[in-house]
């Protein structure tokens, strides 16, 4: 029952903050306030670098745009690669010189003769006996080791040597010597013998074209025979032997398991020359590229690879130099060595190794194996593909003759932004002074042709070329630039309106410019012996200077800024109601204005159009055609709630001020603009707002 | 601050486990620290109230509603608020509700330990009758007129309490003496102070410019809603209560002080603010706008603000009074059943006044009914009363307003309040 109560009392509560919750508090007020002012001078509407004031006060609109900058290296050199690729069998794999020496004693003989005979020889060794004839004896096979020398070898040329000396006191007749492989039997060496007296010696030279011999021979001296002593008493020792002595030399081979010596695989010595199409260049500073090295090796030994290019050095005068180890194949495979070696701001002679060539490079490859002391399979089907060269070169400076080329360029610029604002209305100056600055940063000499340069005002179409003789469609020779120090050559064209029509050109108040401009390339050839030059600094500029003294008729001129208003992001913007906005302004300006405001949503879609009652007065001149005191003007716009309510909605607004010179009796209808002209305003609100304060 | 408002208002109080308890014949609340810590009887007593009062002695009803419960302040509305206005007005408004228990304590015989949590919202007003008007209707109709502004101020404070309190029954020569001395812990959860020292503005004819005249103070712990998680501000406060009752029962005397204490609001978000100058507006500088040198977004309302007025930024934290209570009455039985109460209430270091009033009572059976009269406070007269009645043995129900005008006539009463219990006893 209490807990009843407690619950029932508690939902009675709830059930009274639910129903009461409570509104927001708010009601209009009637705000009169200034919003916003501020003053300003001419000079501060344009910037510094954009006025000058001459000494009646009066102003020179000062302007300089860059028309064109041309990289005359970027669109007219273009080093290629220089790669290349190089498929090498082994030109020749060879072993060096070896001899083995394989002795058959008297002793030996005599075993393999056994009784009698052989009996008699043991038992008279130390003493003299006479030895009878002895027929249809054999060595027996004796094996040869030459495992240290090699595993296996297939022979493309070479010879063996066999030397037999007779150390028996007795002569040998009819002797039949073979050396085979003790593997697949196959005979390297199969030598008759008639006969070798006692001391004598015998020599054969046998050719190893072709054959593939073993480390493990076996030397028989399969049958021979001896007329003995005659009778004669001959001292008996036996030890000693018949002297096999076998020279293998100049071995070439086809291939081999061996220890192989130190010997060059590849060596290469090139002169790599440039296609460059016309240009001549002697020295190239490179700004960024690379050396490449790629290799496929299927030898199973290490390569060795030298790398050099004599003429190409740092800023040290260290030559490039590379020397990277290509690790050995593994049995049946290859492996592959990819690596690329800067070459930034390294300066390469382009004269070739004879130093009277140009476009041109000497460089050196060489690819060698090392005797390691290694068992090691090698046949000259193993190769070796190389890839080696320079890559992606960008020059920073290049020295030679740069030929004799024409280029054009044609391009359209919006470099004429302080007219950009302006959108209608006409605009007549009354001077002007242009002056077009042609600079030439390349170490060649050029004759510039202007064949079109059009003004264009893109918001009226309107155009007008620039007529100027003498200076459009004419040649107009430029100094090449001297280097150390660097100094561009340049040529000043002035145009003013007694030698061309720039007032009309300027009158149309341009925003864009067209031109259309030829160099040709050093028109008399190379008559500086491959002294041009081009360094990074190097670029061919057009500049535009202009001189606009600020005396002009605006007639209906219209002048649009956008402005961000970000009204939308106001909190609370609901709160402000309707109202009546007054522009209070002092001019000083001699002209008059008229200003409309148009809002626009985050879309850019167009909400509503705010005019003020009246345009600004223009100041009135004196007697010295100048601004004395500014005019007052009072401007208001009423603005209505749904008008406010579209004024909040907005993201940006486009301002419009069309602006009308307005001159007096006895002065020009131009008028002049002074520094110390300006124009103050205020803007002023009488204005509802809803002022919440919350719940 | 709705929660508080409401909760205020519509609280129900309700009694277990005991006596109702004697109806307290205060002006504006149903607690009065003197009954709350009077003893009854009972072993153990819980109690929950609630109290509103707001009040003028300018500002009609009418207006002081839209500022409780929201709706637009109508030209209307304006007019009423502006026609009694003198150069220098006051208002304000107080919420207060609560929840306490209390036993004896069985190891000290005859006393009784009272422990309450209390949550409060006061908020008062000095203003000029300039300050009203330029508030209520923008400055246009001071055009070529100075709006004056001295002397205007304000104050905000809400803050929770944790209290513990200790009351004793003792014999007063034949009289029946209940005191009780208590502290409470309070958490201070928002505070704001404006002091206007002095302060004009002339509005030219055409807008064109105001020049501004102003010195002034303002201190906040910050905007942003208040949390008891995040505390702005602590202080230790004291209650101190006495009731007297006559051997006879024809009489009873009671006095009582609550939530006497300093807040120190220490908050990361505090700001404190002087101002002292005297300047000419003429709108904002946009030179650099118009020449683009700067857009429109550069510089926020709150920074351009702070150029043009020319703020102070003060260091360090500040302080301010608790609004303590007091409260003291006597009431005298004219004859059975019929009682009548004169007493006096005061809030302490805020706009309110002292205010007077005069209480009858009378008792129908199971039912009660009151009458009211008083003056001062946050200013006029109210002429008010109250009812209860007791049903089903168990249930009490009391409503009663300090101003029955204030619902009948709101357009030209200044003083307003409802008060409403529901409570249960066994």
């Amino acid at each position: 029952m209490k807990k009843r109560t407690v619950w029932l009392s508690i939902g009675m509560i709830l059930l009274v903050l639910v129903s009461c919750k409570k509104k927001e508090t708010y009601w209009d007020i009637n705000m009169l306030t200034p919003l916003v002012q501020g003053e300003l001078t001419i000079l501060d509407m344009l910037p510094d670098s954009l006025t000058e004031v001459n000494a009646d006060e009066s102003l020179t609109l000062v302007y300089q745009d860059e028309l064109l900058s041309y990289n005359f290296a970027d669109e007219n050199i273009s080093i290629p690669d220089t790669l290349i690729t190089t498929f090498v069998s082994l030109d020749s794999l060879s072993l060096d010189d070896r001899t083995i020496v394989q002795s058959i004693t008297l002793g030996d003989v005599a075993i393999a003769l056994g009784f009698p005979v052989g009996t008699f020889i043991i038992l008279s060794n130390g003493s003299e006996a006479a030895i009878d004839p002895i027929a249809d004896l054999s060595s027996g096979e004796q094996p040869i080791d030459a495992t240290s020398f090699f595993q296996t070898a297939t022979i493309q040329t070479g010879f063996l040597d066999i030397k037999v000396d007779n150390g028996f006191p007795i002569p040998l007749e009819n002797i039949n010597l073979t050396i085979r492989n003790s593997m697949d039997g196959a005979t390297i060496v199969d030598e008759y013998v008639a006969y070798i007296g006692p001391g004598e010696t015998f020599t054969s030279t046998t050719p190893l074209d072709g054959m593939t011999v073993e480390g493990n021979l076996i030397a028989e001296i399969t049958d021979f025979s001896s007329p003995g002593s005659g009778g004669e008493l001959v001292l008996i020792d036996t030890s000693d032997a018949l002297v096999i002595t076998m020279t293998a030399y100049d071995l070439e081979l086809l291939a081999a398991t061996a220890v192989f010596p130190a010997q060059d695989l590849i060596d290469n010595h090139n002169n790599i020359v440039y296609n460059m199409g016309g240009p001549e260049f002697t020295q190239m500073k490179i700004k960024s590229g690379e050396v490449t090295m790629y290799v496929i090796n299927t030898i199973q030994d290490s390569i060795h690879i030298e790398y050099s290019i004599p003429g190409a050095t740092d800023q040290y005068g260290v030559p490039v130099y590379i020397n990277p180890v290509v690790p050995p194949a593994p049995e049946g495979g290859s492996v592959v060595y990819d690596q690329a070696f800067p070459l930034d701001n390294f300066t390469i002679d382009l004269r070739g190794a004879n130093g009277t060539s140009y476009n041109t490079f000497y460089n050196e490859f060489k690819a060698s194996i090392d005797s390691t002391g290694n068992v090691v399979s090698i046949s000259l089907e193993d190769s070796v593909e190389v890839q080696y060269g320079l890559r992606d070169i960008i020059p920073s400076e290049l020295k030679g003759y740069f030929g004799q080329t024409d280029f054009s360029v044609s391009d359209t610029v919006g470099g004429l932004s302080f007219f950009e604002s302006i959108t209608g209305g006409n605009l007549t100056l009354t001077d002007c002074d242009v002056l077009l600055h042609i600079e030439n940063g390349v170490g060649v000499e050029g004759d510039f042709t202007i064949n079109q340069l059009t003004a264009v005002n893109s918001r009226t179409g309107q155009t007008v070329n620039l007529y100027a003789p003498g200076i459009v469609n004419a040649p107009i020779p430029v100094n090449r630039a001297t280097n150390n120090p660097f100094i561009p050559g340049q040529n000043i064209l002035e145009l003013t309106p007694d030698n061309s029509n720039i007032l009309d050109v300027l009158g149309i108040l341009p925003d864009k410019l067209i031109y259309d401009i030829n160099m040709q390339v050093n028109p008399n050839g190379n008559e500086f012996n491959y002294q041009d030059f081009f360094i990074e600094a190097s670029r061919i500029n057009f500049f535009i200077d202009m001189e606009i003294p600020m005396e002009f008729i605006a007639s209906d001129l219209v002048l649009e800024k956008q402005v961000e208003t970000k009204f939308n992001e106001l909190s609370n913007r609901e709160d402000i109601k309707s109202g009546t906005f007054t522009l209070h302004v002092d001019n000083g300006f001699p002209f008059s204005a008229g200003i409309a405001m148009t809002f626009y949503d985050r879309n850019q879609e167009e909400l509503t159009t705010v005019n003020f009652s009246n345009p600004i007065a223009a100041g009135t001149l004196d007697g010295e055609c100048k601004v004395s005191s500014p005019t007052y003007s009072e401007l208001s716009a009423i603005i209505d709630e749904n008008t406010m309510m579209d004024i909040l909605r907005s993201g940006t607004a486009l301002v419009t001020a069309t602006f009308n010179t307005e001159s007096a009796e006895g002065c020009s209808d131009a008028v002049k603009i002074y520094s110390d002209y300006s124009i103050d305003f205020q803007l002023t609100a009488d204005f509802t707002y809803t002022l919440n304060i919350g719940n | 601050m709705r929660l508080a408002l409401l909760t205020g208002l519509f609280l129900a109080s309700f009694y277990v486990f005991g006596q109702q308890p004697v109806t307290p014949r205060t002006l504006n609340t149903w607690y009065d620290p003197a009954f709350v810590h009077a003893s009854t009887t009972d072993s153990m007593v819980v109690t929950s109230w609630g109290d509103a009062w707001a009040g003028s002695n300018a500002l009609p009803s009418t207006f002081a509603y839209k500022f409780l419960f929201g709706g637009e302040v109508t030209d209307k509305i304006k007019e009423q608020a502006t026609k009694k206005l003198d150069p220098l007005n006051t208002g304000g408004y107080d919420f207060q509700y609560g929840l306490w228990y209390s036993s004896f304590l069985s190891f000290m015989p005859g006393y009784r330990v009272h422990v309450g949590i209390e949550q409060t919202a006061h908020r008062g007003f000095i203003f000029t009758d300039d300050l009203l008007r330029m508030g209520l209707y923008g400055n246009a109709i001071f055009a070529d007129e100075t709006a004056v502004f001295d002397g205007s101020g304000y104050d905000a404070k809400a803050y929770m309490n944790l209290k513990l309190a200790v009351s004793k029954e003792a014999q007063l020569g034949k009289n029946q003496l209940f005191f009780s001395i208590g502290m409470g812990i309070l958490e201070g959860l928002a505070g704001e102070e404006l002091d206007i020292s002095n302060g004009s503005i002339y509005t030219a004819p055409d807008g064109s410019y105001l020049d501004l005249d102003y010195a002034f103070t303002y201190n906040t712990t910050g905007r942003g809603a208040n949390k008891i998680s995040n505390p702005r501000g602590w202080a230790v406060g004291g209650d101190l209560s006495a009731l007297l009752i006559g051997d006879d029962n024809k009489w009873q005397a009671a006095a009582s002080i609550s939530d006497l204490g300093v807040l120190a609001w220490n908050h990361e978000r505090l700001a404190r603010y002087a101002g002292d100058t005297t300047s000419t507006y003429e709108g904002i500088d946009v030179t650099d706008i118009v020449l683009g040198v700067q857009d429109l977004s550069s510089n926020s309302n709150s920074d351009l603000l702070l150029t043009y007025i020319d703020l102070d930024t003060l260091d360090g934290n500040f302080s301010s009074v608790t609004p303590a209570r007091f409260d003291a009455h006597f009431s005298y039985q004219l004859m059975e059943g019929t009682d009548l109460t004169a007493g006096v209430t005061h809030r302490l270091g805020s706009s309110f006044d002292p205010a007077v009033y005069l209480i009858g009572s009378k008792q129908f059976g199971p039912s009660e009914a009151q009458v009211m009269l008083s003056f001062g406070g946050y200013g006029g007269w109210g002429i008010g009363g109250g009812y209860g009645i007791t049903v089903m043995d168990h249930y009490h129900v009391d409503i009663r307003t300090p101003n029955i005008l204030a619902f009948i006539v709101p357009g030209f009463s200044t003083v307003s309040g409802l008060q409403l219990r529901l409570s249960a006893g066994f």
